[in-house]
């Protein structure tokens, strides 16, 4: 999975999961995913984290790795990226 | 609380890695205690503060000075608490700094100045009530017990128990579960203030938390989390707030080796029903069978036997502040009994079963419908993903019934009138049938109306 295609399904994870009514190319990459535009809350954040481990294979244990991981999707991408790189390395 | 066991386990809060034995406990609340120097016995103090070990101090040094506290959500904003302030006549607040330090401040006051409750009154605790305006629920110090041993018996707790605390503190819900069952019986609190699923789930083994009072989606995300390693403590999980998807249930059934138990309840008379058996035989709106020492009476039957929940137990609130105007006869609290807004019935295995809510009635040419039964009838139909049903106006004086129905792509208008035809009265099979791949929702996740509405307009 390359970089673009993580950032593509997180956008698609965050609006079918969350069913927000927006289209992917609303979303910046670079931009907060929570506390800011979207109007999401804690309880979307949950969600949201699950969404990751289920579709991604990794795994977040706390809220600080979640508050970092979903900061953004370039961030999530990263850290998608260098979960998979920890658990495959080559 | 200080007598018995004094150095037993009695609030752990891993992620401030603070550890309180009950005499701790009762340290803190003479602590907290100080602050309350001068406030006459029966003042009321508004406690707006978060999940902590200083929430449970600060109700034992407000029952320690037969002051009254008043439970207030910690998102409440500030006009909304002022406004719960002047109603009930609370005279300060009670609340947490960012490093989590008491503070009190005074309350915003009404003209009429700051009340006083007679001796006995323990608690207020805020409801939205049928008007939607914030008015507070009276319970008597009796209440409160018997509240709590209801709940305690019924669902089986034991004083050596752990609470899992995912929920606000200051609402009914967990107070009676969390904070009542830590004063009365001594049950520990097990704080978790990081509900990330792994980190909860992490807490909770090393806590070994035996009991989980939670909400349906908790439920859910715990379920999906896929948990590497068992929680071997667990054996009590309670979902109330929302009805519990069967689903969900029966999947964090196999992931944790418990069942989720639907507890069903009102802030004016503690617990409800429960799902007794626990045996996954509950169906859908189905909230099991009244709590020990709870009488579940259903007002005015229809001819299926539904009608509006009422409840008689010695856990009933005295009544709200500000008060009703009783006179009326429409006052929900009268002598002991509730009068619930929820619309149910009780199977011959005596449970109940909540068809809707009071107002959700839909009149059709002079016929009651319950929306929640044709909803329930249209989600059963393969390829149904969700479904509102809402009445919509067709005269001046009769209402239709309207389905927006979320569905796979494969499902067509006559699969759904087809299986309303087939279960329910012809009156009750909605006139018209929308067809959408998602209904609209808000943030929180709920089925936004509003939206809908603006969508599928009153034709």
């Amino acid at each position: 999975m390359t970089r673009t295609e993580i950032a593509t399904r997180a956008k698609d994870l965050l609006i079918s999961g969350l069913r927000l009514e927006i289209s992917p190319e609303d979303i910046v990459d670079a931009d907060p995913i929570f506390g800011a535009g979207l109007g999401l809350d804690s309880i979307d954040a949950l969600e949201f984290v699950v969404l990751i481990e289920e579709n991604f294979g990794v795994s977040i244990p706390d809220e600080n790795v979640a508050k970092q991981a979903l900061a953004s999707i370039d961030a999530l991408a990263d850290f998608v990226e260098s979960e998979r790189r920890r658990q495959n390395p080559s | 609380m200080r007598r018995a066991a004094p150095d037993a386990l009695a609030v752990l809060d891993t992620d401030r890695a603070l550890r309180l034995t009950r005499d701790d406990v009762a340290r803190a609340a003479d602590a907290a205690g100080c602050l309350l120097d001068g406030f006459p016995a029966g003042a009321i103090l508004a406690l707006q503060m978060p999940n902590g070990p200083d929430f449970f101090a600060a109700v034992l040094a407000c029952w320690q000075r037969e002051l009254v506290p008043l439970l207030v959500d910690q998102d409440v904003a500030t006009a909304a608490l002022d406004e719960i302030c002047r109603g009930t006549g609370a005279a300060a607040v009670l609340h947490a700094d960012a490093a989590d330090r008491l503070l009190v401040r005074a309350a915003a006051r009404a003209d009429s100045g700051t009340v006083a409750m007679p001796a006995g009154v323990a608690l207020l605790k805020v409801t939205s009530g049928s008007t939607g305006e914030p008015r507070a629920v009276v319970l008597e110090a009796d209440a409160l017990l018997a509240g709590v041993g209801q709940i305690v018996s019924t669902m089986g707790l034991e004083p050596t128990d752990r609470n899992l605390v995912t929920i606000p503190l200051a609402h009914s819900y967990a107070f009676d579960n969390v904070v009542l069952t830590l004063v009365r019986d001594g049950m520990a609190a097990v704080l978790a203030r990081d509900l990330t699923p792994r980190r909860l789930l992490a807490i909770a083994h090393d806590a070994g938390a035996s009991v989980l009072p939670t909400v349906p989606f908790l439920i859910d995300v715990l379920a999906r989390a896929r948990p590497s390693g068992a929680l071997p403590a667990l054996r009590r999980v309670i979902s109330a707030g929302a009805p519990l998807p069967a689903s969900a249930r029966e999947r964090f059934a196999v992931a944790f080796g418990v069942r989720p138990r639907t507890f069903y309840g009102a802030t004016e008379c503690g617990g409800i029903a429960f799902d007794r058996a626990g045996d996954g035989d509950l169906p859908d709106g189905c909230v099991g069978a009244p709590l020990d020492g709870v009488r579940v009476l259903v007002d005015e039957p229809d001819e299926d036997g539904i009608g509006r929940i009422r409840v008689s137990s010695a856990s009933v609130a005295r009544g709200y502040l500000p008060e009703t105007t009783g006179a009326s006869g429409d006052d929900p609290i009268r002598r002991g009994a509730f009068r619930t807004a929820d619309l149910g019935r009780v199977d011959s295995r005596g449970r109940l079963h909540l068809v809707g809510r009071i107002h959700d009635v839909v009149n059709v040419g002079g016929r009651k419908v319950y929306p929640a039964e044709v909803e329930r009838v249209i989600r059963a139909v393969p390829g149904v993903n969700d479904v509102v049903v809402t009445g919509v106006a067709r005269s001046a004086v009769a209402d239709a019934l309207r389905a927006v129905v979320a569905a796979e792509p494969h499902v067509t208008r006559d699969d759904v009138a087809a299986a309303c035809e087939q279960r329910l009265a012809r009156y009750k099979v909605p006139r018209s049938i929308e067809l959408v791949p998602e209904l609209p929702r808000t943030g929180r996740g709920k089925i936004d109306r509003r939206a809908l509405d603006a969508r599928y307009p009153n034709d």
